[in-house]
């Protein structure tokens, strides 16, 4: 069901006058658990969960999380993506699994000038840190399929920082020139209109250009400022202290 | 790092006071070996041990750590 969902997501609701001339602009995205993580979830994790009340938990977690939308807006610099929080069965307390991996309180920021990529992560350890990445470095393919009306091409890198490694595999469309994309990945020549990295996949749903509204993006200035390497050794020692 | 270890203590333990009606009651979990002194470190443990397969991040394992732990404290824990 939540595949079907997806796919009638495909049929985008677009701003038909959608020469850029601002570059200014929103794109709306869907955001679920990817079918790898599904999969190895089904084929791995969960065998080795040690009961059956941990296994209902995490298979409700990982098979019944409501998706989660999410908006980036962009100008002809910057971007900032966010996600929308949603709140499970009207509590306000305990979120879906879905929500928790993706760090729905999380701020992302790119701009192309200063090559700066930032995340703004307030929820984790308890004080707001604001973690620069690089720009990702992207293997282009001649891959392609389309997506709602646009011909998207294939690129992918392996993210081998975080403690885990990772395949990215974005779609993206050179007929949207726009360098940005969902969760902080960016830096391909067009709009990201679909991303997976194996546990998250993002799927444009809906994209609209030159809007009226004035799109203001600020970059996130509170924040305790480290690298990305920085944040997860942070996090391994937290681990270790726990231990 | 000690500011970091407060924070995370203060985020269980608000969690634990101002969650309600989680679906970890609704479906009356269960975790085995919880004594009643030292309930707290016996949720540490469990989620440790329940996050240990999960191939991922160590942001996302962070995260689903706190979750899990939450939905233990709640169900064992709590008074």
């Amino acid at each position: 069901m939540k595949y079907i969902l997806l796919i009638s997501f495909y049929l985008f609701t677009i701003d038909t006058n959608s020469q850029i001339i601002n570059n200014n602009g929103k794109v709306h995205y869907t955001v679920t658990f990817s079918p790898t993580k599904i999969k190895g979830y089904l084929t791995n994790q969960r065998k080795a969960l040690k009961n059956k009340k941990t296994m209902k938990i995490f298979d409700d977690g990982y098979l019944n999380s409501k998706n989660v939308e999410a908006i980036l807006k962009f100008n002809k610099n910057e971007s900032f993506f966010k996600y929308k929080e949603q709140l499970r069965n009207g509590s306000k307390h305990q979120k879906d699994l879905l929500s928790v991996i993706i760090g729905v309180e999380e701020k992302f920021y790119s701009n192309l000038s200063t090559k700066e990529s930032l995340t703004l992560n307030c929820h984790l350890l308890g004080e707001c840190f604001l973690i620069s990445s690089p720009f990702n470095t992207w293997k282009l393919t001649q891959e392609t399929k389309v997506i709602g009306k646009y011909i998207c091409y294939k690129a992918e890198y392996v993210n081998k920082t975080g403690g885990a490694k990772r395949k990215i595999t974005a779609w993206y469309t050179p007929e949207i020139a726009v360098n940005f994309g969902p969760g902080g990945y960016n830096g391909l020549p067009g709009l990201i209109l679909q991303l997976d990295d194996e546990t998250i996949l993002f799927s444009a749903s809906q994209i609209q250009f030159n809007s009226k509204e004035k799109i203001t993006i600020e970059r996130p200035k509170k924040g305790k400022k480290v690298s990305e390497i920085e944040f997860n050794k942070i996090i391994k020692e937290v681990f270790e202290k726990i231990k | 790092m000690k500011k970091i270890l407060l924070s995370l203590a203060v985020i269980f333990v608000m969690s634990s006071f101002t969650a309600t009606n989680t679906d970890a009651e609704k479906m009356n979990v269960e975790i085995p070996t919880i004594a009643e002194a030292g309930c707290a470190r016996d949720c540490v443990d469990y989620s440790l041990e329940t996050i240990e397969p999960m191939n991922d991040t160590y942001k996302r394992r962070m995260s689903t750590y706190l979750w899990i732990y939450e939905i233990c404290y709640n169900r064992n824990c709590k008074k």
